[in-house]
């Protein structure tokens, strides 16, 4: 289990995260999403011991990966962008890792890059946006580490691309590895991840993505018969993702009970429809629909 | 062939035992027949292992499938009688009943009714044998 | 250990063409020198140099080719340390090393062994070249081996300790801009502290007031030639083994404790901010008074205090500044 702990961590006077704690269970997927800036990255970096926590720490297996690095041999953590491997030919690469980590499996390592027609003997730089993900992430899954951390692995490569990271993922995660994934890519998160890790403010808010109605909102369409009643729209319960002529769609907040969908049933509307409660419902509910938000 | 369906208000797990299903009472996945692993059905619908995993445990229990030890998961023999089968019936029997509410509630006709539950026999008791004609298959 | 051989692949990777260039550049200031003079001249040339021959001093030049050769190893172990550490905090390279299965110390220790054993195996190749390049020329009488060792030993010493410091200053500026710049500052810094004192105290005591301000430029290398080596006594020795030893200290620690988050500010921690803040102003004050005192020539101290004051308040403001910035390089 890699647990993080009451983490602290301010950059230049800036609180980035505020007493953050979770857990990772072995074979889990956690989805880790924010606005940019929210310490999506900085919570990564800190659990790969590349910034040092002002508080609390990260402990695998109850040990400490900043105190005893050595048990990082299985984390790994991928960059949105493998920098330093540019001036490496995957060939090269496969070699440095095996020597780093020892489970390193260069017969997977290969028919990985086979697969997705990697040149074994160009340098990383030269490779396409998605080829250099593709060679990282394979690299990553290739050490056999138990933990995987991903920053944005679809961010900015084509659909063929983004399809094979995922394989990738998926197969890894059926292996029994453990992959925490920072993304903007709600809908992918929803179908890989166990667990939603949602970074907002320095804090993260932890749900299950098991519980397929989350409990806190729902989502709606209505129409309302006459006139749209204002104040009842305008309650902090209630917000509108979209209203196109008649058509509201809605976000009712059930945190405080269900009295708002009661005025609302009892208002009669012409149309009051349930919608899927997607993730990016969810992330606009809890951000408001703000569009500044500082990190 | 399984999708799924983002805007649907079922869990994905629940859509995967859904269609599979379907696709048995079609007959595209025939008695005895090889499922695809947790791995290989996960890797192309691109969702968590963990949920198909959840998906075939939900199955095995209501008898749809058996998985063999060492040998894989296997399409259950029509001999042997759905599990569960008063618990699903009257599940059955009570999602028949919402979609009943639903319909009169949008204003369905009593004909439009009619017609689309004859659609949906003529689909599944084609001249009151089980099976499809789809050539599509589980991908 | 394997990751000791990951992580010496690594720097051999990216400085590889130091590992070339340094013994060759090494040797063209000096075996490749002296085998001009002696063997590939014109012979009536070469008479005439080894008439004007009366000493083994006259011989060896005095220093001056090993002195050029110092010079080159500094540059090039300059170099060497840029690529090292401030190139790394911009190129994902030290975020890659501090995300790898091994402590930060050893990272270090290895980076710091890289530079001083391109340095020992540079001096040692070279240093053989030319006590056999000597030995074979018509100088071969004057050969002395004490001047071959002590030139070894007093280059090495040295450059190790300059080495030392570029890293040293490199775990605590955030940015290859800065380490350079730093770098460049902090041998002679000592020397212009005490030059900028020493004005300060003789515009007010109407005195000469006398620092040993040679013994503070850390530029050793560059400022020794033979004589002065011998002559120095043993105060150099002492004085570069102790820069050694604390830079070389000082930089495992500081790397160990690297705030990586600070990449790209001109220095990584809060309280070498507050002294580089402190010391920027202290020394553009200083600098101040001294100019106005000297521009206008009227020797008053009130103009001494208006530069100083005039020093003071732009220095504060600039390193304000310069402080929030972030480098991309």
């Amino acid at each position: 289990m890699l647990a993080v702990r009451h983490l602290h961590k301010s950059i230049e006077r800036q609180p980035v995260l505020k007493d953050v704690s979770f857990e990772l269970r072995p074979g889990m997927v956690a989805g880790l999403i924010g606005r940019n800036g929210a310490g999506k990255t900085t919570l990564l970096k800190t659990m790969a011991g590349v910034y040092d926590p002002d508080a609390g720490d990260v402990l695998l297996e109850g040990e400490s990966v900043h105190r005893r690095p050595e048990i990082k041999r299985e984390i790994v953590f991928l960059p949105d962008n493998p920098e330093a491997l540019f001036g490496y030919t995957p060939e090269e690469c496969a070699r440095l890792y095996a020597l780093v980590y020892p489970r390193f499996d260069r017969a997977a390592f290969d028919e990985m890059i086979r697969r997705f027609g990697l040149p074994a003997n160009r340098k990383i730089r030269q490779l396409s946006r998605g080829m250099k993900m593709l060679a990282s992430i394979s690299l990553g899954i290739a050490t056999r580490a138990s933990y995987v951390l991903l920053d944005e692995p679809t961010n900015g490569i084509d659909p063929i691309a983004k399809q094979q990271v995922l394989t990738l993922l998926v197969e890894a995660v059926s292996e029994g590895v453990t992959l925490l994934i920072a993304s903007h890519a709600m809908g992918d998160l929803e179908r890989l991840s166990d667990m939603i890790l949602m970074i907002r403010q320095g804090e993260v808010e932890i749900h299950e993505i098991a519980d397929p109605s989350r409990g806190e909102a729902v989502k709606l369409q209505v129409v309302f018969d006459g006139e749209a009643p204002a104040a009842w729209l305008a309650s902090p319960q209630v917000m509108v993702l979209e209203h196109v002529g008649r058509v509201y769609t809605l976000l009712v907040s059930r945190e405080e009970g269900d009295a708002k969908l009661e005025e609302l049933r009892r208002m009669n509307p012409l149309v009051l429809e349930e919608l899927p409660l997607a993730l990016e419902d969810l992330f606009m509910w809890k951000h408001g629909g703000r569009s500044d938000e500082d990190r | 062939m399984i999708r799924i369906d983002e805007k649907s208000m079922l869990p994905i797990y629940e859509q995967i035992v859904h269609r599979i299903k379907e696709l048995i009472s079609r007959g595209v996945l025939q008695p005895e027949e090889k499922m695809p692993s947790v791995r290989e059905l996960a890797s192309r619908l691109l969702v968590n292992p963990n949920t198909v995993a959840k998906a075939y445990q939900e199955l095995e229990r209501q008898g749809v499938i058996v998985s063999v030890r060492g040998k894989g998961v296997f399409v259950a023999k029509p001999a042997s009688s759905p599990g569960m089968l008063q618990e699903r019936l009257s599940r059955l029997r009570a999602d028949l009943g919402r979609l009943m509410v639903e319909a009169h509630h949008l204003g369905v006709s009593r004909e439009q009714v009619t017609a689309w539950v004859e659609e949906e026999i003529g689909r599944y008791w084609r001249d009151g044998n089980a099976g499809g004609s789809s050539p599509s298959q589980i991908d | 250990m394997k990751i000791d051989r990951a992580l010496w692949k690594r720097e051999y990777e990216q400085a590889k063409w130091l590992v070339w260039i340094t013994p060759l550049a090494h040797f063209l200031a000096l075996g490749g020198n002296r085998l001009n003079d002696w063997y590939l001249d014109r012979p009536d040339r070469i008479q005439t140099r080894l008439n004007g021959i009366h000493s083994y001093l006259d011989a060896y030049e005095y220093g001056e080719m090993e002195l050029m050769a110092r010079i080159g190893l500094m540059i090039v172990l300059f170099v060497l340390a840029l690529v090292q550490i401030g190139a790394e905090r911009r190129n994902g390279g030290q975020e890659f090393l501090f995300s790898l299965p091994c402590s930060r110390t050893r990272i270090y220790w290895t980076k710091w062994l890289f530079g001083i054993g391109l340095l020992t195996g540079s001096l040692v190749l070279n240093t053989a070249l030319d006590m056999a390049i000597v030995l074979g020329s018509p100088i071969a009488e004057h050969f002395r081996l004490w001047y071959h060792l002590d030139q070894f030993f007093f280059a090495w010493l040295s450059l190790a300790a300059v080495y030392s410091i570029f890293l040293f200053v490199g775990t605590v500026s955030g940015s290859l801009a800065s380490q350079a710049v730093f770098a460049l500052l902090a041998p002679v810094l000592p020397f212009l502290i005490a030059l900028l004192v020493r004005i300060a105290v003789t515009i007010h005591n109407d005195s000469v007031f006398q620092l040993p301000e040679a013994d503070f430029v850390l530029l050793f290398p560059v400022r020794y030639d033979y004589p002065e080596i011998l002559a120095a006594g043993p105060f150099p020795w002492v004085f570069m083994a102790a820069v050694f030893a604390v830079s070389s200290a000082g930089g495992m620690i500081a790397y160990g404790r690297t705030r990586a988050e600070n990449n790209g500010k001109l220095v990584v921690f809060p309280l070498w901010e507050r002294i580089l803040q402190a010391g920027f102003v202290c020394c553009s004050a200083l600098a101040g008074g001294t100019f106005t005192y000297g521009f206008f020539n009227a020797s008053s101290i009130i103009l001494y205090y208006v530069g100083l004051a005039l020093g003071a308040a732009v220095s504060a403001w600039v390193i304000r500044r310069l402080l929030k910035l972030r480098l991309k390089i």
